[in-house]
């Protein structure tokens, strides 16, 4: 069973690394579709602040808990802390007002000139 | 009852391995496309998709890495702290909410047709006679601002591959039939691919 179990970890290791890298690099060249990731979608379609707080803090929130993980994977699964779901929670909130207010006031423009 | 248990886990180790390459393989043929992976149905990428598959990827990466790293062998964490169902119900909820807000508005949900894409002309080409000519296959550019460069283009015979393509810059590919006929009617896929847009294919029906 030991070597059953061995197996299945560098198995799982290698199919999560692959996926890994799959993704990795096709969203590097292009392969995964990334265009106006950060931009407005209505409108100018200029770059959205919202959208960019939004990535830097998903990414800093990804790393933040991966190195707590690398750091003692024996400790079990390390808890997330408070802070870091307030920000997340108050990012998240950010982009979905924004999003939601840019649809509405695209909607309303365009109630307008049809009328 | 040991040699029970073992045959079955190593029959479940086979299955997850071949399951495994399975799933690799169909991602490198393109069966499974992940070009769409977070694109809303517009073609544009969203953020919402995008940070959920982030902390999708994160989260169970830490998990087996707990799993793997358990002491006296693999085992699952005795518990699982509650801050990690919430990120993961922040996530999915700004995710779901997000799709509600895009869905609201028609505009949010429109074909597809503002996606970059390749499209070869002629799309379908029928040989009269064994041996017979094939026009010259172009990719033109759909769904670009008018004067977009030509990206880089590969082309690529879809497997059963009879025959043969010859590149022909910038945007163009002479295929060439077998000598010998596979059997009318047999159908010969080509595609062509860019990176950042569509791929675009042509049919070839062999006589």
């Amino acid at each position: 069973m030991h070597s059953i179990s061995k197996l299945i970890v560098i198995d799982v290791w290698a199919f999560l690394g692959v996926l890994f890298a799959i993704v990795a690099l096709r969203i590097l060249t292009g392969g995964i579709n990334i265009r106006g990731l950060l931009m407005e979608k209505h409108g100018s379609r200029r770059l959205s602040p919202g959208r960019v707080q939004l990535l830097l803090l998903t990414l800093a929130a990804a790393f933040n808990y991966l190195n707590n993980v690398l750091s003692d994977p024996q400790g079990g699964l390390p808890d997330v802390s408070s802070t870091w779901l307030y920000l997340l929670s108050g990012s998240h909130a950010t982009y979905l007002g924004g999003k939601a207010f840019s649809t509405i006031m695209e909607k309303a423009k365009k109630d307008k000139s049809s009328k | 009852m040991s040699n029970l248990v073992t045959v079955i886990g190593w029959t479940l180790c086979g299955m997850l391995i071949l399951l495994e390459l399975a799933i690799v393989s169909l991602i490198f043929t393109g069966k499974i496309d992940l070009r769409r992976l977070i694109s809303e149905p517009t073609g544009d990428a969203s953020m919402s998709r995008f940070q959920f598959m982030i902390f999708t990827f994160v989260i169970a990466l830490s998990l087996f890495l707990v799993i793997a790293g358990h002491k006296d062998g693999p085992g699952f964490p005795d518990n699982i702290p509650s801050g990690i169902f919430a990120l993961l119900g922040i996530s999915g909820s700004s995710y779901l909410v997000s799709k509600g807000i895009q869905y609201s508005d028609p505009e949010g949900i429109k074909d597809r047709t503002r996606m970059a894409a390749l499209q070869i002309s002629p799309a379908t080409f029928t040989q009269t006679a064994v041996g017979g000519p094939v026009p010259l296959l172009t990719a033109n550019l759909v769904n670009v601002p008018a004067g977009t460069p030509t990206p880089a283009l590969t082309w690529s015979l879809e497997a059963p591959a009879h025959g043969t393509i010859t590149p022909v810059p910038p945007n163009q590919v002479q295929y060439t039939a077998p000598a010998a006929s596979p059997g009318a009617g047999t159908k010969v896929t080509i595609r062509v691919k860019a990176a950042g847009f569509e791929d675009g294919t042509a049919v070839v029906t062999l006589a």
